[in-house]
């Protein structure tokens, strides 16, 4: 519930951190983490720049809010989330007011302690700074605006994966959204053995490209955001898509600068093409949206970037630098270190490419692995798994060498290292 | 100038009759002929119309008749009762426990309803009309609930009863105690043990009570800074002025007595003891003070604490004058409550009707909305279920499920959408956004024979079916 973290100040300078973004053609962006309620106070950047505070446009931008919630403390459930950021929103405005009474008249009051996370709130629950609310279901959505509502906010949805269902609220309530791109594909393998995928998770995948034409139509203001998509390069492929699905060409190229320019609060410095305005400018040969798209030259602050010929990438083996990604497939005895009592288990993985499938067991039962991958480095998944009565979703690290196998489980209990040999 | 009129006023007339059919339902009118009416209050009807307006129940007589454009429905050999009132649920939440803390009156279930939750449907098809959506039974004091009807479809604001009382979840015995047991990693929590668990609960009124005195010397002008707003403590102060209901989950009657007790000394009194199966044992203490009981009909030995339950609880309380009503605290069993009710004309003889208020009535008056449902009288709403049969018979379905005088589940209708259902499912999964991945792809979730989070197993697994 850190409202004061301020993600530039973990900005490293040095612009090839943002050489991917900008050879797609971003040339400004907001950066913010995802860790806990208040993911933190973000800002907008100019993706180059010799130091951090060149390349600051606008700071703060806004405060950014997920319904998360924290391992092993209050809030651990999302009843726990609305609470304490109620609470939290109280005492900020509380604050506000002590702090108004005792400037006027310090006499017989007790002074105002200070508290940077509510100090960080003051200007939100004042309106000076934009809220964002990470919301993609059509409830989250509704619940973010509902607070926004409580608490007199100035709020802008992020994600917003269903917002064309409450498109007639969110224009009321003149709420923008940050629309994702990063629409919803299908990741599962088929396997005769799994349950069909429920309806409303397919129907969900086949309606998410109509939603910015849905927003358009009813006058919400968007734009678009790209949000943890996989690769750069379905951010335009998938805004493609959504001009298929009924949004005009000119809405989506708006989406994606002066729109988005005007939700962030920088329209007056960028966004389009006009003199006077920072020289942020995309030479793209081809179709924007389309396959032959090519980004020629970028110029971000006037700097200009020339684009070489990218070889196309693998589908599914990421670059490593020339070194192979290890083998770690086969059946694996393993100990889990649970102080006091240890656990005997079984890793069962295949693998293909840098995917890993498979299973852990141990005399609680059996879970599938999730987001199974294998770097260099070594293997990480997800799974989850009964113990004392709950389900509990683990992260499980490790390296194979030679014959044996070592590593940790991450879990909400802490760190559990695990370690053993592969079966013959 | 007449013929371009006339073709003016019949285009108006269309468009009217458009809007009246979007914004339909609660302005049509419903007639429901020639059925066998279970009012739950007035006894039983045979041969007997409702007519229902505006949401209402407007008329209860013979050989009604309503304007143009209802609907009417022959309920000939039909049975009609009142819309199920579930008094512990914690169907449609997102979260069911905030499990950090002892005390987290703070919380709220309205913060996490899901409105789309498929087991709204089911219950409906069950015969459930509202619920009290309650937080989980892992702490001693829990979260305040939210009284609902079940208007899947609708949006979520229009989910909670807008004048029903609000309550809170308190928890007694093994669900609080068993949170807080010792599991590696997992730093020690109190209470553990139902000493605890009582003095968890009078340590939140002591605070609340001085958390009420320094708001009133603050109204009062003794003190100049305003006191801060502490969200854990405001709704347990309504406690103790009467106006939040406390649903007190516990089993044993020595702690349920204990929490009579111990409401006594704060001048409130409990609203309902949940499942309460050794009530009982106190049925007289419980009459006393006007407190009501929640049960399972003839649920028993699942857990150490359910050891004396017995199925003629019901039969017992009811005879010492006790408000009784029985709950489902599962999805799944919320969805056959008929049958649970029709348990205590067997065990004690509990006449039908009374029988049949334990479902509907008694629930509603436990939640403070009977003067708006819970049965069939002119000027409730319209909250109605049509039966193929009795309820009370194993053979019987709901045919019809209406809150409000508008359609929530439809038998026939539901049958004949799964075809409908079937193709659309076939179109989507032909998408490519829908088809497996070509190479590679995670796991799909492969079901084992024990289905983790059904909720069957919410609250610790409270009234068997494991």
């Amino acid at each position: 519930m850190v409202a004061e973290h301020r993600d530039r100040k973990e900005l490293k300078s040095g612009e090839s951190q943002f050489e991917t973004n900008r050879n797609a053609g971003f040339t400004t962006a907001v950066t913010v983490g995802r860790n806990g309620v208040f993911n933190g106070e973000s800002a907008v950047i100019d993706l180059a720049g010799d130091s951090v505070s060149a390349m600051i446009v606008k700071s703060p931008f806004a405060e950014h809010i997920s319904f998360a919630t924290i391992r092993g403390q209050y809030p651990v459930s999302l009843l726990g989330t609305f609470s304490a950021l109620r609470q939290m929103m109280l005492d900020a405005q509380r604050l506000q007011e002590i702090q108004k009474l005792y400037a006027a008249n310090p006499r017989g009051i007790k002074r105002p302690e200070s508290d940077k996370s509510l100090e960080a709130l003051i200007p939100v629950i004042n309106r000076q700074i934009p809220v964002v609310f990470n919301a993609n279901s059509e409830r989250e959505i509704v619940r973010a605006l509902d607070l926004a509502k409580e608490f007199n906010l100035k709020a802008i949805i992020a994600g917003g994966q269903e917002s064309w269902k409450v498109a007639d609220r969110l224009k009321a309530q003149d709420v923008p959204v940050l629309l994702s791109l990063n629409f919803p594909k299908r990741t599962t393998a088929a396997s005769a053995d799994a349950d069909p995928e429920p309806l409303e998770v397919l129907r969900l995948r086949a309606e998410t490209p109509k939603g910015p034409a849905r927003l358009a139509q009813a006058g919400v203001k968007f734009a678009f955001e790209s949000d943890s998509v996989k690769s750069i390069g379905d951010f335009f492929t998938n805004a493609g898509k959504a001009v298929e699905n009924g949004l005009t060409r000119d809405a989506a190229v708006r989406a994606m600068t002066l729109g988005s320019a005007e939700i962030l609060g920088v329209s007056a410095q960028t966004g389009s093409i006009e003199p006077g305005k920072i020289a942020n400018l995309v030479v793209v040969k081809g179709d924007l949206f389309g396959k032959d798209r090519a980004v020629k030259q970028v110029f971000v602050d006037g700097k200009l970037f020339e684009i070489k010929e990218q070889p196309k990438p693998a589908e599914t083996t990421p670059s490593n630098g020339g070194r192979a990604v290890p083998n770690v497939a086969g059946n694996y005895s393993i100990t889990i270190d649970i102080p006091g009592q240890p656990l005997a288990g079984t890793l069962a993985f295949t693998q293909q490419g840098n995917l890993l499938n498979g299973t852990i067991q141990s005399s609680l039962g059996t879970a599938p692995i999730r987001d199974g991958k294998v770097t260099v480095e070594g293997f990480t998944f997800a799974a989850t798994v009964e113990y004392g009565g709950s389900t509990v979703d683990i992260i499980v690290k490790g390296t194979v060498s030679g014959n044996q196998i070592s590593g940790t489980i991450d879990s909400p209990q802490g760190a559990i290292p695990f370690s053993g040999t592969k079966n013959p | 100038m007449k013929r371009i009129t006339a073709y003016f006023v019949s285009l108006l007339l269309v468009l009217g009759n458009l809007q009246f059919a979007a914004f339909g339902q609660a302005n049509k009118e419903l007639l429901i002929k020639n059925a066998t009416v279970l009012t739950a209050i007035h006894g039983t009807l045979e041969n007997t119309d409702i007519l229902v307006r505006n949401g209402k129940i407007a008329k209860i007589g013979k050989n009604l008749s309503a304007g143009s454009g209802a609907e009417i429905i022959d309920a000939t050999g039909k049975f009609v009762t009142p819309g199920i009132v579930d008094c512990h649920s914690h169907t449609m939440i997102d979260a069911i426990n905030e499990g950090s803390l002892s005390v987290t009156s703070m919380t709220g279930t309205r913060d996490v309803l899901n409105p789309t939750d498929i087991a709204i449907y089911r219950a409906l098809a069950g015969g459930v009309t509202s619920a009290n959506i309650l937080h989980g039974s892992a702490n001693s004091i829990g979260g305040k609930n939210t009284v609902v009807k079940f208007k899947y479809g609708h949006p979520v604001e229009d989910f909670p009863i807008p004048d029903a009382p609000p309550g809170i979840k308190f928890a007694m015995g093994e669900n609080p105690k068993g949170t807080n047991f010792s599991r590696p990693g997992v730093p020690p929590r109190y209470p553990r043990t139902r000493m605890g668990v009582i003095e968890t609960m009078r340590d939140a009124f002591l605070r609340a009570r001085d958390y009420k005195r320094a708001w009133d010397d603050y109204k009062a002008g003794k003190t100049k800074v305003p006191p801060r707003r502490d969200l854990e403590l405001e709704p347990l102060v309504e406690v103790i002025e009467g106006k939040r209901l406390v649903h007190a989950h516990g089993y044993r009657s020595d702690e349920h007595l204990n929490l009579m007790l111990l409401a006594d000394e704060f001048g409130f009194k409990i609203a309902t003891l949940q499942h309460g199966l050794e009530a009982y044992k106190i049925a007289p203490e419980i009459a006393k003070r006007g407190t009501g009981v929640s049960i399972f009909t003839d649920s028993w030995g699942y857990k150490l604490e359910a050891y004396d339950a017995i199925p003629y609880n019901a039969y017992l309380l009811w005879k010492a004058g006790v408000v009784v009503s029985i709950n489902s605290d599962s999805d799944e069993r919320m969805r056959r409550l008929n049958l649970d009710a029709a348990k205590v004309e067997k065990y004690g003889g509990v006449p039908e009707e009374e029988a049949l208020k334990m479902i509907t009535l008694n629930p509603a008056k436990q939640l403070g909305i009977d003067k708006r449902t819970g049965s069939i009288e002119v000027g409730k709403d319209a909250d109605l279920l049509i039966w193929s049969a009795h309820p009370f018979s194993v053979y019987s379905r709901v045919e019809r499920t209406i809150i409000e005088g508008e359609t929530f589940f439809d038998r026939a209708k539901d049958i004949q959408k799964r075809a409908d259902l079937a193709k659309e499912r076939e179109a989507l999964e032909k998408l490519d956004v829908n088809k497996p991945p070509a190479a590679g792809g995670t796991q799909p979730r492969i079901p084992s024979e024990h289905r983790l989070e059904e909720r069957d197993d919410a609250e610790y697994g409270d009234g068997g079916n494991q």
